[in-house]
């Protein structure tokens, strides 16, 4: 049997992981123990805060931040951001504006609580909130996160200005509330990040359009210092309704990641990658798809609409062949359009690090041309990382 | 906590389907063990790839002693054929699962056999009984003053006496 008090090392990893399962104040007891876990394990284990809309998980981050913990918090983390956990009782009324910022008190209260306390930290620097996406179609669970939303940008804007904030992501927002994100306290917020994620959670294809074409163009107007931008969206965006990147330009941008966004020539996409290309170093595109509505059952009609990979290869391969990370997904063509009233063409079936290019849908001729067009780009691409 | 999914029995394998691996411990005591039970553990499995690209068999090499290590056998021996959540995150089928307390059973034992079990598990790769022993280490300390955590923890006050006084290090209990 082991002797009496021998000394076992664990990485301290482990003790991370062994933290992690304690509540802040046992947490705090054992940082009192010896130096080792004072030093070491208090910046590690405190410096992500992960927060559910859960009574519990509200009132340990607060705790956290509240106490000399708060100055090792670099990132909090909001996940599952949702009011309804407090607000079930409430859910049977007929929820109005005013009558929801009642019913949310709680959560309010506890953010409020929460970002009054972000001017006490030293290195809060990250903050993500990803509202839970589970709203069914319950018309009060949406009015409920659509009030948590704006009320979460509107406190955010308050409370962060102190704050040297550079990354913030707003993941599965929805676009209804977006005017939230252009009042002058937010574009202040704006005026610093580094990093910014806008994830739309959008319901089908025709929402959003306010938001993409008027409050997104503001936004990244005034987030000039960004180098790593991500917009994604649950639904393809870019063709009806449009997006507008037309005017955005951001100087420093070294990543830029695209989700859901389509190459529909009146988005700009296409411009807003080449004119970043001096500085792109990180392309990610995920179902960025080029689509236009059938006109009529017959598939066959008006393909000069659609906009093949060896069209959108010869507009970009100048820009994409200097990137040091490029990658490309694409899902396929999902269930709900096989048969659906939109046709979806495939131009960019590839991907830096995949050899092999399978085609699922498109008409055979554009296929044909893609594939040439693929292998142009694939041998291009090995070029580069054979280092020539 | 962790979450288990059991599988029909018709996808287990069968016994003695499963290739032997001799897994020598740090106090050289071989141990021959069926390779499906080891599955769990990525580092095994990595290594049981390496030899079939050499088309050689090797012993294992462990840096822990067979005492613990028959203690992680015991474990994937009783998880054999099952899913666990952490260790088979794309595997395991959704669903609510019954909550592990063989688990708590199984690492009913004292703090320095905790601690190497957790070692030997990091080194092991097997996230689940990583898990399971990082909730059992906080459960042991769980509500205990400053002075009951060092001794359940076997670490000393190294504090000058101002640090122990000043306020980033104020111990609470």
């Amino acid at each position: 049997m082991p002797p009496e008090h021998p000394k076992i090392r664990i990485p301290d990893e482990l003790w991370v992981k062994i933290i992690s399962s304690l509540p802040p104040r046992d947490c705090r007891t054992l940082r009192g123990t010896c130096r080792t876990f004072n030093d070491v394990f208090t910046e590690r284990a405190f410096s992500q805060l992960v927060c559910t809309s859960t009574a519990s998980s509200l009132n340990g981050v607060c705790q956290c931040l509240e106490s000399d913990l708060s100055e090792y918090v670099a990132e909090i983390q909001y996940r599952h951001w949702s009011a309804t956990q407090h607000s079930i009782q409430d859910r049977a009324r007929t929820p109005d504006v005013q009558s929801i910022f009642q019913s949310r008190k709680t959560i309010g209260a506890w953010f409020k609580r929460m970002a009054s306390s972000f001017h006490a930290t030293r290195k809060l620097q990250s903050l993500i909130f990803i509202f839970d996406p589970n709203l069914q179609s319950v018309p009060s669970l949406y009015e409920d996160r659509l009030a948590l939303q704006n009320l979460t940008i509107k406190l955010l804007a308050t409370f962060s200005s102190r704050l040297n904030l550079q990354n913030l992501s707003l993941v599965n927002i929805l676009p209804i509330g977006g005017d939230e994100l252009v009042v002058p306290a937010f574009l202040g917020v704006l005026a610093g990040l580094r990093y910014l994620t806008i994830s739309m959670h959008l319901f089908d294809t025709s929402d959003g359009g306010h938001f993409h074409q008027t409050i997104l163009p503001v936004i990244l107007r005034h987030s000039v210092l960004l180098t790593s931008l991500t917009l994604t969206s649950t639904h393809d965006v870019g063709s009806e309704p449009g997006i507008s990147l037309h005017d955005a330009t951001l100087p420093e941008l070294l990543s830029l990641e695209l989700g859901h966004i389509l190459f529909d020539e009146r988005t700009g996409v296409e411009e807003f990658i080449l004119r970043h290309s001096g500085s792109l170093q990180r392309l990610k595109l995920e179902n960025c798809r080029s689509t236009r509505p059938a006109p009529s059952a017959d598939l066959a009609q008006e393909p000069e609409q659609a906009r093949s990979w060896v069209e959108i290869y010869r507009h970009l391969s100048g820009a994409l062949g200097k990137l040091d990370e490029l990658i490309v997904i694409e899902d396929g063509i999902r269930p709900m359009n096989v048969n659906g009233p939109a046709r979806i063409f495939r131009y960019s079936i590839w991907d830096a690090n995949v050899r092999q290019w399978v085609v699922s849908g498109g008409d055979r001729r554009e296929v044909e041309e893609d594939s040439v067009a693929l292998k142009e780009f694939q041998a291009m691409i090995m070029l580069k990382q054979s280092g020539l | 906590m962790p979450t288990i999914v059991s599988v029909d029995d018709s996808t287990v394998p069968g016994e003695g389907s499963s290739r032997l691996l001799l897994l020598v411990s740090s106090d050289n005591k071989h141990i021959v063990v069926e390779e499906d039970i080891m599955s769990r553990s990525r580092f095994i499995s990595k290594q049981v790839e390496g030899f079939e690209a050499t088309s050689q068999r090797h012993a294992i090499l462990l840096p822990f002693s067979s005492f613990v290590l028959n203690k992680v056998i015991e474990y994937c021996s009783h998880y054999r054929g099952y899913y666990l959540l952490e260790d088979d995150p794309d595997a395991a089928p959704p669903g609510r699962s019954p909550v592990r307390e063989w688990d708590q059973e199984f690492l009913d034992v004292d703090r320095n056999m905790l601690l190497r079990i957790i070692k030997a598990a990091h080194y092991l790769e097997i996230k689940s009984l990583v898990g399971s022993c990082a909730r059992a280490i906080a459960d042991m300390i769980r509500g205990k003053t400053t002075e009951e955590m060092r001794e359940i923890l076997g670490v000393e006050n190294d504090f000058t006496p101002e640090e122990e006084h000043s306020p980033s290090s104020k111990c609470t209990g």
